[in-house]
């Protein structure tokens, strides 16, 4: 900044000389106050970003919930001695709709697979039902939702990992706690998720 | 099917190279556009202050004119002519720099102008093939909905639509035995996906969703739009070059040599030019067809790492490409115009040019290279077995479901850019013949007869070159008709009728507008592929907003203005010169 106006000052005119010396701080607070606002309004954009993203998974995972209740009600059509599962999903959904936040919506959304799984296996014992054409229908749009979960968890990840990397590197970092630009937490599904849910024939 | 870190690293590592390299090639292709608009522009400024200005001046400028017609009558040579005859050389010698730099100053501001009006004509390239629409591609490419028996392929896309975080782009089925999709569409919003009937029948679910993450991909990374400004870009580099090749071969035709008439004048040109002509016409064209595609296939790279990332199953894609592989992706009579945007390469792998380790002009990578990047991807285990297996489903499905006979649409239009940007603009308009026609293969009776085009026919008019019109046909033969068969205009295309589905307010006007559509496009395909079938009943014309088809208002309005301010200039140096 020095050399600039000593640069500056082997042109002629004092005039001139004492022009740039009033208008350079100047110039650099409104860089630097623009830099500030720029800064700020991309990390605003990216937590909207991770907001709309985790509102997709909502979506989906409302939706699944709302297909229980129908599946559930096929499946206590034909068999009448399998209460333990039916409750266990039950609950799961109960814990689904009171999780607030990605980690417990994530947890919620594991036991509910969990239990989602157990029905389907005994659903496998029952002839019968795999040939009612609602229940096909059911379990399509079932896998179908799921299928949409997960696209939309790696979506909001995707979002989540970009807003993260910006609020944690260098110069965001200093003042973003200031304005409660926090981390947010991944949608994880932890590896039970992933693995295929063993079919039990030995239920009873 | 869980991705590991490494994995997913590779992956951005090669998306960040690939954002580097298209970079650095657009910033190629539009800094071949500043020495080819400089050199135009000089060149044309030098041609008019070479050919006309230094004329005009003499007879025009009033004071040295008299003398001059002195200068040449050596009979009256006296010694006082002559002593009167050097101050006047002296004059001649003041004036004579004096007009060195006014053409100088003339020659930077025709210059300017030319420069400007190239800029423009950049301008009006990039407009013209941004309004083909994605409805316009589809319809020359011949989609239609998808059937319920296809609500597969629709579900997916959805799917991987929310996972890309886009809207879902509109699923458009093709009816043609060889697997390919494509993507088109000038912003996500209003973007489309057509996949071919082949295609499904194929692949399986996993590979399905492969392909459809690459054109998702595609829509995602705006490549359509950065295809069209590329695609510009390199028709302007090249208008020069295919002008003249159009002017020799009409000027071949009608048997008179290109500037026969003014040989001096043409000598003086191409001498003092050489460079100017050298990289107008030689360079530029070349770097500019070159740099296209090799955008397009850094891009298609692009979209199959983000495929690999979005459906974090790299293996399915990989089985797509192996199998697309084994069956051939060539799409009989595919438009030139937007062989990019297909998943594989549709054209016929003859035309290009060899060089090195591959095709330089092609706008895919080979099916190989794509396969080996993604197996990278899934940590570089896919075994050899799943890609051979794959390569032989693909070869089975191949001879069991032969390509539709080619038509010879591709090698006779990719010849010219020109031809092929009237192919694809919105200049082609829908018309039904109102008699049975032949389809000639060139614009006169004695040439072969393509296909019969019976009464009723829909057909995309083109041009209007005299005693014949370029049209295309339902099933996308290109061909002439003689002018004299009586043709009614037809206020659509029929992928306006896409236009129409997309505003629900007219679909109130017009009854079911969407079985409409599919009617349409049933019998354009049924007229299409069987000529010999009999006519069927006139379709339904939709009644909807007035398409887009054709030059809007606004193209015009600009062409309009484009061409006042050309004459307006040429009027404001012409009056400059006679001052």
């Amino acid at each position: 900044m020095f050399s600039a106006l000593l640069i500056f000052q082997t042109s002629p005119g004092a005039k001139g000389q004492a022009f740039f010396a009033a208008v350079l701080p100047f110039a650099v607070v409104v860089l630097l106050a623009f830099s500030g606002i720029s800064l700020y309004n991309r990390l605003v954009r990216a937590r909207m970003r991770t907001r709309e993203a985790w509102s997709g998974i909502d979506v989906q995972l409302k939706r699944r919930s709302s297909l229980i209740p129908n599946l559930v009600e096929a499946v206590r059509g034909y068999t009448k001695h399998e209460h333990a599962v039916f409750t266990e999903v039950a609950q799961a959904r109960g814990a689904m709709a009171g999780a607030v936040g990605p980690a417990a919506s994530a947890a919620a959304d594991q036991t509910l697979t969990l239990a989602l799984g157990r029905l389907m296996a005994v659903a496998e014992n029952y002839p019968q039902l795999q040939a009612a054409g609602n229940f096909t229908q059911l379990q399509a749009d079932l896998s179908d939702t799921e299928e949409k979960i997960a696209y939309a968890r790696q979506f909001y990840n995707q979002n989540a990992m970009a807003y993260n990397a910006t609020v944690q590197s260098f110069p965001a970092v200093v003042f973003a706690r200031w304005f409660q630009f926090l981390p947010v937490d991944f949608f994880a599904a932890e590896a039970a998720v992933n693995e295929d849910v063993k079919v039990d024939f030995t239920v009873a | 099917m869980a991705p590991t870190v490494s994995q997913s690293v590779l992956v951005y590592d090669r998306i960040a190279q690939n954002r580097v390299k298209t970079v650095l090639l657009v910033l190629v292709a539009v800094g071949s556009i500043v020495p080819f608009v400089a050199l135009l522009s000089y060149g044309a400024a030098d041609f008019v202050v070479a050919n006309f200005v230094s004329h005009t001046h003499r007879s025009a400028s009033r004071e040295p004119a008299p003398h001059r017609s002195l200068m040449p009558q050596p009979g009256e040579m006296t010694y006082e002519v002559d002593r009167e005859w050097q101050g006047q050389s002296d004059d001649l010698n003041r004036t004579r720099r004096q007009e060195q730099v006014e053409n100088e100053q003339l020659k930077l501001r025709i210059m300017a102008g030319v420069a400007l009006s190239l800029s423009a004509v950049l301008g009006l390239l990039f407009w013209g093939l941004a309004s083909s629409t994605a409805s316009q591609v589809l319809a020359l490419s011949g989609a239609r909905l998808p059937a319920r028996d296809e609500a597969e392929a629709k579900r997916l896309l959805e799917n991987l639509a929310i996972g890309a975080g886009l809207r879902p782009p509109r699923l458009y089925v093709i009816d043609s035995p060889t697997p390919n999709a494509f993507a088109a569409g000038m912003n996500p919003a209003r973007s489309v996906v057509a996949v071919t009937t082949g295609l499904i029948a194929l692949l399986d679910h996993r590979e399905l969703e492969g392909v459809l993450a690459h054109e998702i991909s595609h829509i995602g990374n705006r490549d359509t739009r950065l295809n069209t400004v590329v695609a510009s870009i390199a028709l302007f580099l090249r208008l020069p070059h295919l002008l003249r090749r159009r002017t020799k071969e009409r000027g071949k035709k009608a048997g008179y040599q290109w500037g026969a008439q003014r040989p001096r004048f043409r000598l003086r040109y191409t001498l003092a030019l050489i460079p100017v002509y050298v990289y107008v016409f030689f360079i530029a064209p070349f770097l500019a067809a070159v740099i296209r595609a090799s955008i397009s296939r850094s891009r298609e790279f692009l979209a199959d790492a983000d495929a690999a990332l979005l459906t974090r199953f790299p293996e399915g894609l990989l089985r797509a490409l192996a199998k697309i592989r084994g069956a051939g992706s060539i799409v009989a009579g595919s438009n030139p115009v937007i062989s990019h945007l297909y998943f594989a390469d549709p054209s016929p792998a003859a035309t290009g040019l060899k060089l090195f380790t591959g095709n330089l002009l092609a706008t895919h990578p080979p099916i190989q290279q794509r396969i080996e990047r993604l197996s990278e991807f899934n940590g570089g285990h896919v075994p050899a077995s799943v890609i051979e297996t794959a390569m032989r489903t693909g070869q089975d499905f191949g001879r069991d479901h032969p390509p539709l006979a080619s038509i010879g649409l591709t090698d006779t239009v990719s010849q010219d850019e020109l031809s092929v940007l009237t192919l694809g603009s919105p200049m082609g308009r829908v018309y039904r013949a109102l008699s049975a026609t032949p389809l000639y293969d060139q614009n006169n009776s004695r040439s072969a007869v393509l296909a019969k085009v019976p009464a009723g026919a829909l057909l995309v008019v083109f041009d209007d070159p005299g005693k014949f019109r370029q049209v295309l046909t339902a099933n996308q033969t290109f061909g002439y008709i003689p002018a004299t068969v009586k043709l009614k205009r037809l206020d659509m295309l029929p992928a306006e009728v896409f236009e129409t589905a997309t505003q629900p307010a007219q679909s109130a006007q017009a009854p079911a507008p969407d079985a409409g559509a599919a009617n349409v496009y049933v019998q354009a395909h049924e007229l299409g592929t069987g000529y010999t079938a009999p006519p069927a009943p006139a379709p339904r014309a939709v009644v909807g907003p007035k398409p887009k088809a054709g030059l809007t208002g606004a193209q015009i309005a600009f062409v309009a203005g484009f061409f006042v301010i050309s004459v307006a200039s040429i009027l404001l140096i012409m009056f400059t010169l006679n001052k």
